[in-house]
């Protein structure tokens, strides 16, 4: 599979002279075509920072990020900007729509501000937001609109110029359970449907649960990965759970997070491991090959344990 | 503590501030040195009538003031609107309103105070320039001018009343707003401008309505140039054209861009939907301020324009009807002592150089007359023959007369010219006219009115010196020439004045008069310096306001689109895209309120050339354009200057990264 993001021992450092804080510790990763990965962690671990820095919003303090084999770290600023604008999507915790253009408008700005054909700018819109289902609304304005239903639309402006890696830092978190819920479809759904590879920061291990991938991350690194490969979603949930237990000491140590819905307070399955481990995950399977919870690599720092 | 918090609150928003400062600073600098001026004792000097030039100035500073506390309680307003979270986050912890506006109140008055010190300061460098204007006005040799306590008492009362207006009505929006106002007004709805395309006809409309008011206009100049129209009609056409400026203004901020959003194909890449989506929400809530401050803009470009035109025109003028020292003239049949004693009056004030005197004859017919409406008319109205008898001057009278002026002596070879003094008889078709006099007949040269006024009749006929010879000598005239000395020419003025009403007492009225150059000269500089220094002042506030209302309300709204000009940002725009972006949106709403009002210098300038020509003032044609230009010059300086303080600010505001 081709790898579209390559994250090479990156650390990120902020503050200055002797109040300086590592955000990010030297942290390797990879993201593949057409992956749907979470990041996970407790807070100040890392997560945002990770997600701002792919993001070109933020300049690492050392290592290297690639994308699509570009580096991005060597790029200049009107080079990033082009970079971000044809390469990337986003999708923010608020939205991040213009209040002041129609959800129509918003969602085709992407594909105006690389100047694309006007009809065929049409024929995108009509097309991403019929499958997002917000084509009756485009001629409103965001505050007319759900908290769903804009964050549906900005997923529509993430993917209407088919970047090579979505993003979504926290997409559920000003959002209510149900509308959490249809808004992980949506994901899935473009991730399917779309093929869009998508890069997803959440604190909510019910959201995690939706993704191909979890990232787990702590103090700055990789502490640990999960596929979902054959698994239901349940038993997913369930080993995020298990990881958030052990990684924070606690049963759920991640901040806001909501209680279990009946359908995923299942007991975990049978067979079920958590890996614990620090950075290197290069032998990490590929989405969708099956193999269940990773394996354990040469790197680990802990053992696997049995919840 | 409100005090501390107000003084920090000053301090912390000194960038947002430093608009209203400034403009509150240079109005006060304004009228600052329009108040000395008022109350100064130079003035008394400097003008004839002092008293009117007075009361004219003053009543232009209280109006004007009264402008300056409206625009700036508007202007107070941005100021809340960028500060209403935070106003919002004194009230939810527990702050009442009532503390809030003290707040408030202390902070503008910290403001005002200190504005009122800088506005004084640069005021009295003002002054002392808006003195050497009205000195060089005056052609009076430039002294440091001294400072009136009267005008500075009366620029603090001014400015405290505009600071009270302008808290007073801040005080108003902060006792009514609700928390929830406060905290979420950024986050309103935007509403979609109604009927954008009769918006778009209204503009249409307006536009071909103010094209044909100024074409009515031009029209009427020349009505009331040649054919002695008065003024109202005049003046009715600038109040509709005015109404109309409004009117486009509001078509234009409501419909254009409201009907561009609606083909997205046209302007829609790059940021182009977000600069029209910007500019449509601000455009479409602010139409009625930004056609108000087209008309101000307006107001002052045309009164600038006016105001130079009239001075040059008042220049011009002062040739055509004193083109000599003194000249003086008296019916010879009752007042011919008149002239000696007068010349024996001007002689002990001025040397006198040459004397040129020359006679105004009567046929005791009325032939000429009779080719005129004016004579026509009073015909009707059953008046009698005596005042419309034909007037001649001898060819080599008029000759004598000219030549010394600058002016290429006639000929005539049996042929009459008609001078006339009042432009509508050059309007009459006096071609086919011929003249019978002593069996002799004289047919038609030319009718010029472009010689100065020699001769106080309407029109006169210049002959050859023999067909005169036995015409009755009806009124002398002198022309003197004087060594160009200063003199006192009120006192002069006053003296022959008084000569002239004992002769009009014993003779009847009007039956003998004089014009005094130096005179003529003072009261025509002193209309000049007035109109001049009041057009300049009203200019320079109008303009300051207009710029400072643009600039805060481009600046109030910078918070709110702080964030949006962020997630362009992230969405890929640039920093050269969203400075673009950034450019357009400011520039264009700069813009919009300011490019018809520059754009008037063009009709004014067309209006001051054609009074020049009218008005035999031709050597003045060309510096219309001039006139226009350096007004629309420095006005669009000042505009820039505003232009970029704001853009810049702006600019930090939204700076990402």
């Amino acid at each position: 599979m081709e790898k579209v993001l390559e994250v090479r021992n990156v650390t990120k450092y902020y503050g200055g002279g002797s109040v300086v804080a590592k955000a990010l510790d030297g942290i390797s990763l990879s993201v593949e075509k057409g992956e749907f990965t979470a990041v996970m962690g407790p807070s100040g671990s890392g997560k945002s920072t990770l997600l701002n820095v792919i993001a070109t919003i933020d300049r690492v303090s050392a290592g290297e990020i690639l994308l699509r084999g570009k580096r991005l770290t060597e790029m200049k600023e009107k080079e990033l900007s082009v970079f971000r604008r044809d390469q990337l999507g986003f999708v923010f915790q608020e939205y991040n729509l213009l209040d002041t253009l129609t959800v129509g408008e918003n969602i085709v700005l992407p594909l105006n501000l690389r100047r694309a054909d006007y009809q065929e700018s049409r024929k995108k819109l009509e097309q991403v937001s019929e499958a997002l289902e917000v084509a009756d609304q485009l001629d409103k304005f965001p505050g007319e609109l759900s908290g769903g239903q804009r964050q549906r639309a900005a997923c529509a402006r993430a993917i209407i110029t088919d970047p090579a890696l979505v993003l979504a830092d926290e997409p559920t978190g000003a959002l209510d359970s149900r509308n959490s819920k249809k808004l992980m479809e949506t994901f899935r759904s473009m991730n399917r449907a779309f093929g869009s590879t998508i890069l997803m920061v959440t604190h909510d291990p019910v959201v995690g649960s939706y993704a191909d991938r979890v990232l787990f991350l702590k103090d700055g690194k990789v502490w640990n990965e999960l596929y979902r490969g054959d698994r239901s979603r349940q038993a997913v949930y369930r080993e995020i759970m298990a990881v958030s237990a052990a990684l924070g000491g606690e049963g759920a140590f991640m901040e806001g997070e909501e209680p279990l819905a009946a359908e995923t307070a299942a007991p975990m399955p049978e067979g079920t491991s958590v890996c614990y481990g620090g950075p290197g995950m290069e032998g990490a399977p590929a989405a969708g090959e099956g193999r269940g919870l990773m394996g354990k690599d040469a790197s680990m720092e802990g053992e696997v344990s049995k919840c | 503590m409100l005090r501390k918090l107000a003084i920090r609150n000053v301090r912390r928003q000194l960038g947002n501030y430093l608009i209203y400062f400034m403009t509150l600073a240079l109005v006060t600098a304004l009228l600052f040195a329009v108040n000395n001026i008022i109350y100064s004792d130079n003035l008394a000097v400097f003008v004839v009538d002092e008293e009117e030039a007075q009361m004219v100035l003053a009543m232009a500073t209280v109006l004007i003031s009264a402008v300056v506390a409206f625009v700036l309680s508007y202007a107070g307003s941005f100021m809340l609107r960028l500060r209403k979270q935070e106003f919002g986050m004194y009230l939810t912890l527990g702050m009442s309103r009532g503390d809030i506006l003290k707040l408030f109140f202390l902070e503008n008055s910290v403001i005002c105070i200190a504005a009122l010190g800088v506005g004084a300061a640069a005021g009295l460098f003002f002054f002392q320039g808006f003195t050497a204007v009205l000195m060089n006005l005056l052609e009076i040799e430039f002294t440091i001018a001294a400072y009136s306590p009267e005008g500075m008492l009366r620029t603090a009362l001014l400015v405290a009343g505009v600071f009270f207006f302008a808290s007073l009505a801040s005080a108003f929006y902060l006792k009514r707003v609700s928390i929830y106002g406060l905290l979420h007004g950024a986050m309103k709805v935007e509403r979609k401008v109604k009927h954008p395309y009769v918006w778009f006809v209204v503009m249409a409309v307006s536009l071909a309505m103010m094209a044909i008011c100024g074409l009515a206009f031009f029209r009427e100049v020349d009505a009331i140039m040649l054919e002695g129209h008065r003024m109202d009609k005049a003046m009715g056409l600038l109040l509709i054209l005015g109404i109309f400026l409004l009117l486009f203004h509001m078509g234009l901020a409501k419909g254009l861009v409201s009907v561009l959003l609606r083909r997205p194909g046209l302007c829609s890449r790059g940021a182009g939907t977000f600069v029209l989506r910007q500019l449509s929400g601000t455009l479409s809530i602010n139409s009625l301020m930004l056609g108000c401050l087209a008309f101000l803009l307006s107001f002052a470009v045309i009164g600038a324009d006016t105001s130079f035109i009239a001075k040059t025109m008042l220049d011009d003028m002062l040739d055509q009807e004193a083109p000599y020292d003194i000249l003086c003239h008296a019916e010879k049949s009752k007042n011919s002592g008149f002239l000696e004693e007068a010349e024996k009056v001007a002689g002990e004030y001025m040397e006198i150089r040459e004397r040129l005197s020359y006679g105004i004859y009567r046929s005791g017919g009325h032939e000429f007359n009779e080719f005129t409406g004016w004579y026509q008319q009073y015909v009707e109205e059953g008046r009698g023959w005596a005042d419309f008898q034909d007037v001649f001057m001898k060819l080599s009278d008029f000759n004598k007369i000219i030549t010394p002026l600058g002016y290429e002596p006639v000929f005539l070879e049996g042929r009459f010219l008609i001078v006339g003094t009042a432009l509508e008889t050059s309007q009459l078709s006096w071609s086919d006219m011929i003249f019978e006099h002593k069996g002799k007949k004289y047919a038609f040269q030319d009718c010029r009115t472009d010689y100065p006024l020699l001769c106080y009749e309407r029109f006169y006929v210049i002959l050859l010196d023999e067909a005169v010879a036995d015409m009755e000598c009806h009124e002398e005239y002198a022309a003197y020439r004087t060594a160009g000395v200063k003199y006192d020419a009120a006192e002069l003025w006053e003296r022959l004045h008084g000569i002239v009403l004992r002769y009009r007492r014993d003779g009847g009225a009007y039956n003998c008069g004089f014009v005094l150059r130096e005179y003529s000269k003072l009261e025509k500089d002193e209309s000049a310096a007035v109109l001049v220094l009041g057009a300049l002042f009203t200019a320079g506030v109008f303009l300051l306001l207009a710029m400072a209302i643009l600039a805060l309300k481009t600046l109030s709204a910078m918070g709110e689109d702080r964030r949006r000009y962020e997630i362009l940002f992230r969405l890929g725009l640039g920093e050269e895209g969203r400075s673009r972006a950034l450019f357009w949106q400011t520039f264009s709403f700069f813009l919009l309120p300011f490019a018809v009002p520059i754009a008037m210098g063009i009709p004014a300038a067309m209006v001051g050339q054609r009074i020049m020509e009218l008005g035999n003032m031709e050597g003045s044609i060309d510096a219309m354009p001039v006139i226009a230009g350096s007004v629309a010059f420095v006005m669009a300086a000042v505009y820039l200057l505003y232009y970029m303080a704001a853009y810049l600010i702006a600019k930090r505001a939204v700076r990402v990264g």
